[in-house]
């Protein structure tokens, strides 16, 4: 199903109707290829198609002060650029972090799908609730949380949103990021990712080999991060 | 690109074995300035420490803080 993992996600959390997953599964969708740091859209662009991810990791970013700041990460199931639905010229950029796979929808067909059905777009709106949501949590993170639990907080949300789409195996997940990306995404330097992480793994709470986070001790990591989850809208919470 | 370290002495010492691969000097400036700003967060009074940024082996800035209390 070309938006599978959005739908099993939307299916768990509040229920689709046979319909509407028909609409879905009707939907016209170019499979499409990311390499590592290639961009599904670019501040500046007027977009006509918004991307689903199949697999792999996505973030969206913009320059400010000529520093890349990370607004977002998406995982299989998300639309990454689904605002550009409604905005003439992105406002921002979205990459590929590491290999990605996403299935291209067209602007008119989805809009088309969601004039057929209030229920979908109701549901396209909720998606909408929860990037806000979190954005939210992000605030937080950059402004309010130590580095240690917007670190923790950032990795419990990775995981929780991988197990609504059944990529957590064991409490441990695949994450391309480099410690670049999460400086980015925190607004912590570099030195100090870096220092936050070795404290992290030697309190025994990640282990952090190649691409794959083992969250070895979730509860004290959720503890520190001072993690609830609710504001992610998922039922596997 | 270069390689720079990041040692603190102090009150907290820390050493950066691993170091980090950044553009220039003018850029390794910009991540001791935002270094200096994520520690400060637990910097007590009586609190002494020092930042010490090396291209390499050489040691090119230098940061100080120094907390006092006087009651």
């Amino acid at each position: 199903m070309p938006v599978g993992l959005f739908s099993k996600r939307v299916q768990d959390a509040v229920g689709l109707s046979p319909t509407d997953l028909e609409l879905l599964k009707a939907l016209r969708v170019t499979e499409r290829t990311l390499d590592n740091r290639e961009p599904l859209c670019r501040q500046g662009d007027a977009s006509t198609q918004c991307g689903v991810v199949h697999a792999g990791f996505i973030a969206s970013y913009k320059i400010a002060n000529d520093r890349e700041q990370i607004l977002a990460f998406y995982v299989p199931g998300d639309f990454p650029d689904l605002q550009t639905l409604f905005l003439p010229v992105s406002d921002h950029s979205v990459v590929s972090i590491g290999r990605s796979r996403v299935g291209l929808i067209s602007h008119s067909d989805l809009k088309n799908v969601l004039a057929a059905s209030p229920n979908l777009a109701n549901i396209f709106w909720r998606e909408t609730t929860i990037q806000a949501t979190i954005l939210r949590e992000w605030i937080c993170n950059v402004a309010a949380r130590d580095a240690l639990s917007c670190i923790a907080h950032l990795l419990c949300e990775i995981a929780f949103r991988m197990k609504a789409v059944d990529l957590l195996t064991d409490d441990s997940f695949q994450l391309p990021l480099t410690q670049q990306d999460l400086a980015n995404a925190s607004g912590i330097s570099i030195v100090h990712v870096n220092r936050t992480l070795q404290e992290l793994r030697k309190r025994r709470l990640i282990r952090w080999v190649n691409r794959t986070v083992t969250l070895s001790n979730f509860e004290e990591l959720k503890r520190i991060a001072q993690f609830e989850p609710d504001y992610l809208l998922a039922n596997s919470a | 690109m270069p390689r720079y370290f990041f040692h603190l002495q102090g009150t907290r010492p820390y050493h950066d074995d691993g170091g980090v691969d950044l553009r220039d000097d003018a850029a390794a400036w910009a991540e001791a300035k935002r270094f200096a700003r994520d520690i400060e967060g637990s910097l007590q009074p009586g609190d002494i420490w020092s930042l010490e940024v090396s291209r390499d082996d050489r040691l090119i800035y230098s940061l100080s803080i120094c907390a006092r209390a006087f009651d």
